[in-house]
């Protein structure tokens, strides 16, 4: 257990160190995330309603277009002087490396998700009707749902030609529940909805972590296969 | 020791090795030529449990029943023309990264005695995007070597090098000889690193069409058998 950890932690720093030497994602996704942001609130000039209404889905689908561009780096960089072949040449098992670039997505999406949540709050003259305690759990657990799933997919486009238009147009309909219980989630918290409102949702989107938990590891090892 | 059995492997309709067997006893260097297509890296990529074959298999050291691919895999270096290293990352944190993977203890100590054996000790902690070509080829030995295999697959290591480069890796070629390591060596060059070699193997369509000693086998000899074999 010990030793597997270690194997999944190895591959989480190094595609954390060299992603933030690199900066290749990083910047590219916050500026993504920033300039979505402010394009949408110069192009219309919203009421206190409409930004209760429209914010929740801006910010998810800001977060996974951006999340998206990280997700087509992963792979790309070990492809890149053949390091899968390397990597793979060594005991460590796909699952591991399944979990360990996960790992770093999301740290590099929560990342961006610091950086960008402060300006909603700044543009949008928001006020938190609900608990920020709870909005930080969704967009915590909504995060992981995202990139669990996307960096098992990103996995399998990498393989195939054209992968970076690939990825969203497979990614999004996988992504369907979990974006929509997010969005109904983080709407609920900005309206003060109270907590058993929208505990389903948030089951949901737990329910759904743990199967893009679970599925990968079944079946990462038929997709890190070098052929 | 490295051993493969009936090994055959295809990619859709196409048969890329068609029960092939190989042995390498311990110590001996073994070169496989043959010309593009024929399966070579393949074959490579299967004797290093990167790869799984259709059929067939391969044993490693003595008691392949026994261990997991992962303690397999511990027996092997490769060194390809590519590198396998990442740019961003310094000299010291690839094999930092690689020895982790390997699960090493001790892994300081044995960084400095293999980037020292490869020349590199200054460069230590420059990222590798700043390296040379020489210096790449360096560093990648030095990863392939890091966790001290027994049995070292190259898949046509020669490929872009300089002159320099290419001394260089015959130095280490023989140095692996002379420690006893098993090699089997991927080329389409008839003489870079072919000094030391003990037997050849020429693949050809994903079948072995030759395999010899090169005691006393002239260049013109191995070319002459080469174009017989692959010619038809
Ligand atoms: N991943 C793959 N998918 C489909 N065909 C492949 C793949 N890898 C190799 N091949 C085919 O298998 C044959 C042998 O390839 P390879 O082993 O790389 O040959 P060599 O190294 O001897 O030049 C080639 O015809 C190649 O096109
Ligand atoms: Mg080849």
């Amino acid at each position: 257990m010990g030793r597997e950890l270690a194997l999944i932690t190895t591959i989480f720093k190094k595609d954390l160190v060299s992603e933030f030497r690199a900066k290749e994602s990083v910047v590219t996704m916050v500026t993504f995330s920033v300039l979505i942001l402010v394009l949408f609130s110069m192009a219309f000039e919203p009421s206190r309603r409409t930004v209760e209404e429209i914010l929740p889905g801006l910010i998810w689908m800001s977060l996974i277009f951006s999340g998206i561009l990280g997700l087509n780096r992963t792979y790309a960089r070990e492809r890149f002087n053949d390091c899968l072949i390397g990597i793979l040449s060594t005991p460590i098992a796909p699952y591991q490396i399944y979990l360990g670039k996960a790992a770093s997505n999301l740290v590099q999406l929560l990342f961006v998700e610091i950086i960008t949540f402060p300006l909603y709050f700044i543009f949008y003259d928001l006020n938190l009707k609900g608990s920020l305690g709870i909005l930080i759990i969704i967009m915590l657990i909504g995060s992981v749902g995202f990139i669990l799933v996307g960096t098992f997919l990103a996995a399998l486009t990498s393989n195939l030609r054209a992968n970076e238009a690939l990825l969203p147009v497979i990614l999004f309909p996988l992504l369907m529940p979990v974006l929509l219980a997010a969005i109904e989630a983080t709407s609920a918290v900005f309206t003060g909805l109270s907590l058993d409102q929208y505990l389903p949702w948030i089951k949901l989107i737990l329910v759904y972590d743990l199967i893009f938990l679970v599925m990968p590891l079944l079946l990462f090892d038929y997709l890190m296969e070098v052929d | 020791m490295i051993e493969g059995i009936n090994i055959s492997k295809t990619y859709g309709s196409k048969n890329v090795l068609r029960d092939i067997s190989v042995r390498i006893p311990m110590g001996e260097f073994v070169a496989v030529l043959g010309p593009n297509g024929a399966g070579k890296s393949t074959l490579l990529k299967i004797l290093a449990l990167i790869s799984k074959p259709d059929s067939g298999q391969v044993i490693i050291g003595d008691q392949s029943l026994i261990n997991t691919p992962g303690e397999l895999k511990r027996k092997i270096g490769i060194i390809s023309h590519s590198s396998f290293l990442y740019p961003e990352l310094t000299a010291y944190e690839n094999l930092q990264f690689f020895g982790r993977l390997y699960g090493m203890d001790n892994l300081e100590a044995q960084i400095i005695a293999v980037i020292k054996k490869v020349g590199l000790l200054l460069a230590l902690n420059e990222q590798v995007y700043t390296f040379s070509r020489g210096m790449l080829q360096r560093l990648s030995i030095a990863r392939a070597l890091i966790h001290n295999p027994e049995v070292i697959l190259l898949d046509e290591p020669f490929t872009g090098l300089d002159q320099h480069g290419i001394s260089l890796l015959q130095g280490v070629l023989r140095d692996l000889k002379s420690n006893h390591k098993t090699i089997l060596m991927v080329t389409h060059s008839f003489e870079d690193g072919m000094n030391d070699v003990d037997r050849i193997l020429i693949l050809n369509k994903g079948q072995i069409a030759a395999d010899f000693p090169t005691e006393n086998l002239l260049s013109e000899d191995l070319k002459r058998i080469y174009h017989e074999k692959v010619a038809c």
